[in-house]
């Protein structure tokens, strides 16, 4: 049983607001790895040294005052609502496997972040050689556990959840079938640079994570 | 494709995710199909009507006589 005002629809935000929104959400997170992963590379790097400068006792409260703005903020901008209402055992399950798919992606980025540090690696999308035990171990995890988590969330998630995850895929699809060939036929007529894989894969994510959460949001 | 979704649970007096919680599926599923967005399949619909009790023809309307 509920009250009266929760009985009373809200007008649902517009499109423009739900993709500021997203977007905000995925800089804040981006933000939040970055500064994470600056903060372990360094902590390594202070206790390699076996001393702690000013400058790395800056730096280190530099990182966490931007890891909880970003955290922060991200906080406030997930949707408050979810949180207060009452789920079932299946759709917990779900969101469940969705925060693990998060913690790995943030997990990969700060293990991508480690190597920027020493000078290794230009940043966490560069194409910078990087340790040979740091690319075996992220493609072993990435490559075990993304099939696992993605089984989870299928045996999971209801069908409205997993209709809006299929257009996003298939609109993801698109774009790549797009983005890819033209890219090719670009480069080949020396318009433009080398195709470069990551950004092809990041503009295909994020079309079908942005059609995905648009979809499925009020 | 219509449907008396909102009215019924609003005559129960529950909430989206209430409902949702009672189906099993999530509070967006729900408001998916009560504002048109998402038509659902037959063994949700079925669901839906023995939650009500009501024959499914009776919730869910194609707009053909």
């Amino acid at each position: 049983m509920t009250d009266t005002n929760d009985m009373i629809e809200q007008s649902p935000p517009g499109l423009m607001s739900k993709i500021i929104r997203f977007a905000a959400m995925i800089a804040l997170g981006l933000v939040f790895v970055y500064a994470l992963g600056f903060l372990v590379g360094v902590s390594a790097a202070a206790l390699d040294n076996g001393r702690l400068t000013l400058k790395t006792v800056g730096l280190l409260l530099g990182c966490l005052a931007v890891l909880g703005l970003s955290g922060y903020g991200f906080y406030r901008l997930w949707p408050r609502r979810d949180r207060e209402e009452p789920v079932s055992p299946k759709v917990e399950r779900t969101r469940w496997s969705l925060i693990a798919a998060l913690g790995l992606g943030m997990a990969i980025g700060v293990a991508l972040t480690i190597p920027m540090l020493s000078g290794e690696s230009g940043g966490v999308f560069s194409n910078d050689p990087i340790p040979a035990t740091t690319a075996l171990s992220i493609v072993i995890a990435y490559a075990v556990l993304t099939p696992i988590g993605s089984y989870f969330w299928h045996r999971n998630a209801d069908e409205f959840e997993r209709e809006a995850s299929g257009r996003g895929a298939l609109l993801g699809m698109y774009a790549y079938s797009v983005v890819a060939p033209s890219w090719w036929l670009l480069e080949r007529a020396d318009l433009v640079p080398e195709q470069d894989p990551m950004i092809v894969f990041l503009l295909v994510m994020t079309v079908w994570g942005v059609v995905w959460q648009i979809r499925r949001s009020d | 494709m219509n449907n008396r979704l909102k009215v019924l649970r609003a005559m129960n007096d529950w909430s989206q995710a209430e409902l949702a919680a009672q189906l099993d599926v999530s509070r967006q599923a729900v408001n998916a199909i009560e504002t048109g967005k998402h038509d659902p399949s037959l063994p949700l619909a079925f669901r839906i009507a023995r939650l009500f009790n009501m024959p499914i023809e009776e919730i869910f309307d194609d707009g053909h006589e």
